[in-house]
């Protein structure tokens, strides 16, 4: 790895992104559990007041995450927005329901309201983690993106080459390669929400909710330590071709890494595309493995902050090694590997990076000790009886 | 504006969107400061009235803040789905202060906003007073980024154009110059000071409606001379600044001047006209009622009663003579009726509020007045939209004017980007299918926001805690 600025803004860009996964992440969790583990009225409010005073700033890492990436990697965002328009549009969709279903629920007494708005809460939680793995799987496993600059326009950067709705079809398409990635990232994904969620129920609310949160996560784990495994697998026999090493140089890469590729190339192949830097990585999946085990125990035990620290981790280690495996590449392209995104040829110039790169130091450490605070503030524990406590003592 | 149909759709959920945002941002920038207001007076004076009346219309702001953040964030995600070629030429610039705007402003409005509305009684009394004026300070701190990123497309400072990995795009050269865009930051106060007067006639109107109702009148006349006094600084503030706003317009954007005041010909000493038609075909006035000053609108735009004043026949020349055919004037009829009624509802604000203040002492028994300020609560918005129209309408054909000097030179214009050349290379089906969609969420969701702010706001004060 080169420490240089578009490497810098790689990392600070995942861990924005994995701010978001952490901290938005499990009150998707919440989302998706909410009609499951809640029976009554009262249940379902005690699993959004456990969210309730956190998810809106929760939900900032994500919109920062797309600001920061507009700024430091502006031909990513353009292309990947303008590739995934349906996708994307559905995720927002999704988004907006869900921030106004929190607002919305209790602020009508009539069950059919509250219902349509729990309902609400189920489907765009579970659309949203989806979505995002998706997304994830099919950029992995390449989409197909031309340089237009390659074909001498250049104002358009890189677009697109299917077009709708095959762009949106293949995405979850299981009969093409990224397509089917995309689902098992997805679906991957949901789980590992779900168990993130149930840690932070656990930890943060008694009584039958967290019972019930407790016995749901038991049952998901397995099936989601197998589908991790799955598609790690799949992930270690992606290649891409490339299919004019001339043009390579439109990736922008610096010169040894350059030729650390070539020499990786096998036929015009660039074979286990993600795994070039195996030690790394294998030791990342080895960690995240520790930590999945960890978490199994402390929801046994309904240790939530324990549990919750475990599923960060594992998540954390998982993502990262990730971020590793793509590296320098942001977008692979399955047209062939020189009209592929990197992080070279994807950033914004020299000067953006570093004045943005002193704004992240300045104040990336403020809104984490200022969230790490408000958390603290409303770290006390919620339960059916409290909440009806609250009701009276209100009306009183 | 030539091009295809993928343009005209995407140009339409702009503006749907924009629309939608601004039936909820401008409570948010107004309304955050008017409860932290009232929470500072209880906290200070200890009386419970103060409590009740942060708490009440905290609960509104509530509401409305959701379907705020939910249209923002629709926004963003639109430059790059939608216009994905401008992203793209303008990432280097554009980008950085909306991500400025999550970091700086945008985590600290939600966070505190979650501390205030959750925190009474679970947080100390100085945290929480300290959690509302942080939620009003990041609102209006995201106003600020948001607009040096809309004031750089009206007035690109601070950038080169150089060709790059993936093709030509802008660069930044000077970060501090595109922060201190004059054109950026007259806008932000003319923006946040419009949220504010937009607030106190929310405020002013709702307590007009319970004061009518002869209910809670002490709760509400209390409101509504928070309101009143808040809402004359910020609508004779908002006078003053929207002068120097158009003074800067004429300065940087000569065609949108021309066509927010139907003005043809060059001229000497150009009159402001309270009333015109044009025929936009023969490019002339059909009906044209000038204001009995003299010259005001030279001596507006350019500090001088006999200035001259560029007018569009001659601009739409000069334009084509340096950036080729095309059509460079802006609907006309369009651009000087969003600017001219914009305008005289800002004055109509200051008389509503100077009136209140002179009734005040007999608020209860002023039913005429209560009447009017009742009635007064569509009117910000529309106030608000129409000086937005004016903003994205008036720069057309350009999605980046291009950066002309004080003297309406340009200096850089291969800096200049369309619209048309701007948008996403997007199916016909696509942009309809989520326009019609989004059409319809916003349509809905707004509906429910207004049926719930009508619900709580009629309902008046009440002592529950704040729970899910």
């Amino acid at each position: 790895m080169h420490f240089d600025l578009p490497t810098i803004w790689t990392i600070l860009v995942t861990v924005l992104i994995a701010g978001y996964i952490v901290t938005d992440g499990f009150d998707l969790g919440v989302g998706i559990l909410h009609t499951i583990v809640a029976k009554t009225d009262i249940e379902r409010r005690v699993t959004i007041n456990a969210i309730g005073p956190v998810w809106d700033g929760n939900e900032v890492w994500f919109i920062t995450a797309g600001g920061a990436a507009f700024a430091a990697f502006p031909e990513l965002y353009a292309a990947l927005f303008s590739s995934l328009y349906i996708a994307l549009f559905v995720v927002l969709l999704a988004l907006i329901y869900r921030a106004v279903s929190f607002e919305f629920r209790s602020k009508e007494e009539s069950e059919g309201w509250r219902k349509f708005w729990d309902q609400s809460i189920f489907w765009s939680s579970l659309i949203v983690a989806l979505l995002i793995g998706v997304a994830v799987g099919n950029i992995l496993a390449g989409i197909p993106i031309k340089n237009s600059a390659i074909e001498g326009e250049m104002l358009k950067g890189f677009v697109y080459a299917e077009k709708f709705p095959m762009s949106f079809i293949n995405l979850v398409n299981p009969f093409t390669f990224h397509g089917l990635f995309g689902l098992l990232v997805g679906v991957t994904t949901v789980l590992f929400i779900i168990l993130h969620g149930v840690s932070w129920l656990i930890w943060k609310t008694e009584g039958e909710v967290a019972e019930r949160a407790r016995n749901i996560a038991l049952k998901v784990w397995p099936l989601f330590v197998i589908m991790y495994v799955v598609c790690t697998g799949i992930a270690y026999t992606i290649s891409f071709k490339i299919k004019d090493p001339e043009n390579v140089k439109y990736l922008n890469l610096p010169e040894d890494m350059l030729k650390e590729i070539a020499s990786m190339l096998n036929n015009g192949v660039l074979e286990h595309a993600l795994f070039r830097f195996p030690a790394i990585e294998f030791t990342l999946i080895v960690l995240a493995a520790l930590s999945a085990v960890g978490y199994f125990f402390a929801v046994k035990n309904m240790n939530g902050a324990k549990a919750f620290l475990f599923s960060t981790l594992t998540f954390l280690f998982a993502g990262f090694a990730v971020m590793f495996g793509a590296y320098p590449l942001a977008v692979p392209s399955s047209y062939g590997l020189e009209h592929s995104i990197s992080i070279y040829n994807g950033c914004s110039s020299n000067y953006t990076l570093t004045v943005m790169l002193v704004a992240a130091i300045i104040f990336t450490p403020i809104v984490i000790a200022y969230q790490a605070w408000v958390y603290k503030m409303f770290l006390f524990k919620i339960s059916a009886e409290s909440i009806k406590k609250e009701i009276e003592e209100a009306r009183a | 504006m030539d091009g295809g149909f993928v343009l005209l759709v995407s140009r339409l959920q702009f503006a749907m969107t924009a629309f939608f945002h601004f039936l909820f941002v401008p409570l948010t920038l107004g309304l955050s400061t008017i409860s932290a207001i009232m929470l500072t007076l209880y906290y200070t004076t200890n009386k419970e009235i103060y409590r009740d009346m942060a708490k009440f219309w905290a609960k509104l702001f509530a509401i409305n803040f959701a379907l705020g953040v939910a249209t923002g964030l629709v926004h963003e995600f639109e430059f790059g789905m939608n216009w994905s070629v401008y992203s793209r030429f303008v990432g280097d610039i554009f980008g950085a202060p909306l991500a400025v705007e999550g970091l700086l402003a945008f985590f600290m409005e939600s966070t505190f906003m979650g501390v205030y509305i959750f925190g009474w009684d679970k947080v100390p009394k100085a945290v929480h007073l300290l959690a509302a004026w942080l939620s009003s300070i990041g609102s209006n701190l995201s106003a600020l980024w948001i607009l040096i990123a809309n004031g750089w497309m009206q007035h690109p400072v601070g950038a080169k154009v150089v060709e790059a990995a993936a093709g030509k795009r802008a660069e930044l050269v000077d970060w501090w110059g595109i922060v201190f865009n004059p054109v950026a930051d007259v806008k932000f106060w003319h923006t946040s000071t419009a949220g504010m007067v937009l607030s106190a006639v929310f405020v002013l109107s709702i307590s007009a409606y319970h004061i009518l109702k002869k209910q809670h009148v002490e709760f509400f006349k209390k409101s509504a001379y928070i309101a009143l006094i808040f809402g004359f600084i910020a609508s004779v503030g908002e006078i003053v600044i929207g002068d120097i706003h158009a003074h800067e317009v004429a300065k940087t954007q000569p065609t949108k001047l021309a066509a927010g005041e139907a003005l043809w010909e060059t001229k000497k000493g150009a009159n402001i006209l309270l009333v015109a038609w044009a025929d936009e075909e023969k490019q002339e006035n059909v009906i044209e009622i000038p204001l009995p000053i003299p010259g005001l609108l030279s001596f507006l735009a350019a500090h001088s009663f006999d200035a001259e004043i560029k007018g569009a026949k001659e601009l739409q020349k000069q334009f084509e003579a340096q950036f080729g055919r095309g059509d460079y004037i802006p609907p006309v009829n369009f651009n000087f009726w969003a600017f001219h009624t914009m305008v005289y509802l800002g004055f109509y604000f200051v008389i509503l509020f100077l009136l209140g203040l002179m009734k005040y002492k007999n608020l209860e028994n002023s039913t005429g007045y209560l009447k009017m300020a009742l009635y007064s609560l569509p009117l910000p918005y529309i106030a608000c939209w129409l000086g937005w129209a004016f903003a994205e309408v008036g720069r057309q054909p350009w999605i980046v004017y291009p950066l002309t000097d004080d003297y309406g030179k340009f200096i850089l214009p291969e800096i200049g980007l369309k619209t048309a050349q701007a948008v996403s290379p997007l199916t016909n089906v696509e942009v309809v299918i989520t326009y019609v969609i989004f059409v319809l969420t916003f349509v809905g969701l707004a509906i429910a926001d207004f049926y719930l702010l009508a619900k709580f706001a009629t309902k008046g004060p009440e002592k529950e805690t704040e729970l899910y």
